[in-house]
């Protein structure tokens, strides 16, 4: 059987693909968190994952709201790159482990978690931003999942909790011996419209990681307005740090933590995994 | 649908049409002639012609395809932040700059040198 052997949560933003674009030596206020990454990606290959779940949100590349979902599960061989407005970045095609996201997909919609499957799906840069950092050239599968944290309304963090540990109990169905981990990308605090533009909460960021480190569920109390008053507008995408962690087998913990507000950004990169 | 929310779809439809070069080309060269191609209403057409971001927001637009519009007029989201804010882009830059250094104290980064540091 398949087992949920690492979990790891990293922030997407834009700013980390232009500076793995540009050459991230030219940016020295980023170096730290590529030094992060770095170590994120060594622990991550310790693992020896045989797929990667990647958890994480469109920004309006992939979906439009004509047909928005709430969550959405790609079921395909391989994912393009989307072209957000520059041009799609110079990666090939993801690939994707068909028959495990189709194993999650019927487990989940058997578990009554009506989730939408794309059977094409372009990646943008809630997956592309980091995905190269923890796995360049794309040596592991993957099962990309999104979660809607932009059309309201919005599900509740409660019901992302629910839908990470269908997550993590559907994989531990696959009938197949692989290793998965679950990576869920995203925040932490930011704020992109407004008078408070550019802000950064990184009080709340470091009470986010402790939460998340030693009490995880606590975490479902929280509502979408709440994250969004704690950590700004954009950074309700923590949800899908949430997922990710219920996709874990209890118990499991937090194994290091990095956190970097800088710029627009409290930048945060975390592994976890069963103890 | 109100007449104000058709025009805000379209205003989306314009903005999520960026993706494709041909459009991005065709901003480029006559904004407005590609907002004509789109139901937008009067106001809807004064926003985008004023680059008014903060005003779009509020119309209802999302900040992830305003940067389209960005990508394609080449203003950066620090401009469209420092717009946001009734700032200057100097004013914007000696802010963060101002926030960074408040902030680093709360970084976690075992193992990790800083920049300038040893």
């Amino acid at each position: 059987m398949a087992k949920v052997v690492a979990g790891l949560g990293c922030s997407h933003a834009p700013s980390i693909a232009h500076a793995y674009d540009a050459g991230a030596s030219r940016d020295p206020g980023m170096t730290p968190l590529f030094d992060a990454f770095a170590q994120a990606a060594r622990w991550l290959a310790e693992q020896r994952p045989d797929a990667l779940v990647v958890i994480y949100n469109d920004h309006v590349d992939n979906y439009f709201f004509d047909a928005w979902p709430t969550f959405a599960i790609g079921i395909a061989d391989d994912f393009q790159i989307a072209d957000e407005g520059w041009g799609p970045r110079r990666f090939a095609a993801v690939p994707g482990h068909r028959a495990l996201a189709r194993h999650i997909a019927a487990q989940l919609l058997g578990r009554g978690i009506d989730l939408m499957t794309s059977h094409r799906m372009e990646l943008d840069h809630g997956f592309l931003s980091p995905m190269p950092m923890v796995d360049e050239g794309w040596r592991v599968p993957v099962v990309p999942m999104t979660i809607n944290v932009v059309l309201d309304p919005l599900p509740t963090p409660a019901r992302c909790w629910t839908l990470g540990a269908a997550v993590g109990a559907a994989i531990e169905s696959y009938p197949e011996d692989l290793r998965v981990a679950v990576i869920g990308t995203g925040g932490l605090s930011h704020q992109l419209t407004g008078p408070d533009f550019g802000k950064v909460f990184a009080h709340w960021d470091r009470e986010f990681l402790t939460l998340l480190d030693h009490a995880p569920q606590s975490l479902v109390r929280y509502t979408m307005a709440d994250f969004a008053r704690l950590g700004g507008e954009h950074s309700i995408e923590v949800v899908q740090w949430l997922a990710m962690r219920a996709a874990l087998p209890e118990p499991s913990r937090m194994e290091f933590k990095y956190y970097y507000p800088f710029g627009l950004m409290g930048y945060a990169v975390a592994a976890f995994r069963p103890s | 649908m109100s007449a104000r929310d058709a025009n805000l779809a379209q205003i989306c439809r314009l903005l999520y049409d960026l993706r494709s070069p041909a459009n991005r080309e065709a901003v480029g060269a006559d904004a407005q002639a590609y907002y004509c191609r789109y139901a937008i209403g009067s106001r809807g057409m004064r926003l985008l012609l004023d680059r008014d971001w903060q005003g779009l927001v509020e119309a209802g637009v999302t900040v992830y395809l305003l940067t389209k519009l960005g990508a394609a007029l080449g203003v950066s989201l620090l401009e469209m932040g420092a717009a946001m804010r009734g700032m200057s882009g100097e004013e914007f830059r000696h802010f963060i700059e101002e926030q960074n250094q408040r902030n680093l104290p709360l970084a976690l980064l075992p193992g990790v040198t800083l920049p300038g540091k040893s």
